[in-house]
């Protein structure tokens, strides 16, 4: 997490938002936003549901495994990959849709 | 399935099993001069024995280096040195001060260290204005400390940092003179091409 | 040795997972898909919709984790 809040600058630059999910309740979430110095949203989850929809949580497991998915600012899911995040590959996602929202 | 596993398990087994020997770990980045030209991006002169490298990290662009404690500098545990750079360091802003706040929140947080409050002095690194922050960790309930130094510095727009660690028991002096390694790390190392960032924020046309 | 070491590891890190499905695969979306319609609290007590506050606005990296406290 700590490397999407180190690259808030680059995605605000670049007209995107992120937002972390789990099944914690919020007040565990509000927690662990203020320890490690949060300023992007971390969205509670204790259904699961947004999970099983992006593919994310397994059976006989009471979390989601690591995922991180982009949507475009048009609906459409553009990237969706497993474990850590590859910020990176994040960052080079976003500046290319950046540059198809000055096209449009 | 299981036959094959079987098989690439003692494969992987029979790899191990070979001793293989200690390789020079900066074989083939070396130049002329002593100094060492890393993924074709840093260049730095790595501190001389007893310091030996730690890690170098491709992952979170990293290097760092150790010295323990050898005979011919009898002291008790814990006694070592770490000496490192760090591309992405603890923290988010792109302000220094600001930046060794948060860095200091989250540094050594596993070794349950308590940071007496650092002074602060500007100073130059890496071709432009650096901070340096100087304090002592204290790990009361195993009666230990740490002298440690950091250089926040700029890299393009983001901030990366150069640090230095010294362990001793509670009641013994700190080394002074190992600071040198860390000056004299600071001072050779440069950049040879543009970073991740930088490459990623120029315009393409 | 270290790059065997891990391989090993990993690979027997995941043959007790290859059992482990996907609760409602057939559901799950991937690249290409619409994303799904959400509303979920924030740590700060905020309803955050999918549709008013992303939806046309902004692109949005979601990032799914495991447990609070734990390594990302």
């Amino acid at each position: 997490m700590e490397g999407h809040q180190r690259n808030l600058y680059l995605y605000d630059r670049f007209n995107a938002r992120v937002a972390g999910v789990s099944r914690d309740e919020v007040s565990t979430l509000r927690h662990w936003s203020d320890q490690l110095g949060l300023s992007f949203p971390l969205l509670g989850n204790p259904t699961g549901y947004l999970g099983m929809d992006l593919g994310t949580q397994h059976k006989g497991v009471p979390m989601f495994s690591r995922r991180t998915v982009v949507i475009d600012k048009w609906g459409q899911i553009r990237y969706s990959e497993k474990g850590s995040p590859d910020y990176r590959e994040i960052l080079r996602l976003l500046k290319q849709l950046h540059e198809e929202e000055e096209k449009r | 399935m299981k036959y094959l596993l079987l098989i690439f398990i003692s494969f992987l087994l029979g790899g191990c099993l070979a001793a293989e020997p200690p390789a020079d770990p900066f074989a083939g980045m070396r130049m002329a001069d002593g100094s060492v030209l890393w993924e074709d991006e840093y260049r730095f002169t790595p501190p001389p024995p007893p310091w030996q490298l730690l890690t170098l990290d491709e992952e979170d662009y990293s290097v760092a280096f150790f010295r323990g404690c050898r005979k011919e500098e009898p002291g008790n545990y814990p006694c070592e040195s770490t000496l490192a750079y760090a591309e992405e360091p603890f923290g988010y802003s792109r302000d220094l001060e600001e930046r060794q706040e948060e860095f200091f929140r989250r540094f050594l947080w596993a070794a349950r260290v308590d940071f007496e409050k650092p002074s602060l002095k500007k100073t130059r690194a890496l071709g432009g204005e650096a901070l340096q922050a100087d304090t002592v960790g204290h790990e009361r309930v195993l009666g230990h400390k740490v002298l440690v130094r950091v250089i926040f510095a700029h890299r393009g727009e983001r901030i990366v940092a150069f640090y230095f660690t010294q362990w001793r028991p509670a009641d013994e002096e700190f080394d002074q003179s190992q600071l040198k390694a860390l000056e004299n790390f600071v001072g050779g190392f440069t950049f040879t091409a543009p970073s991740f960032y930088e490459k990623l924020v120029t315009r393409q046309d | 040795m270290k790059i065997r070491l891990a391989a090993l590891i990993l690979l027997l890190s995941w043959a007790p997972l290859a059992g482990a499905e996907l609760l409602a695969p057939e559901a799950a979306k991937k690249v290409g898909d619409r994303a799904p319609i959400f509303s979920l609290v924030s740590d700060r007590g905020e309803l955050i919709e999918y549709d008013k506050d992303y939806y046309g606005r902004h692109h949005l990296v979601l990032t799914f984790v495991p447990a609070a406290f734990t390594p990302v």
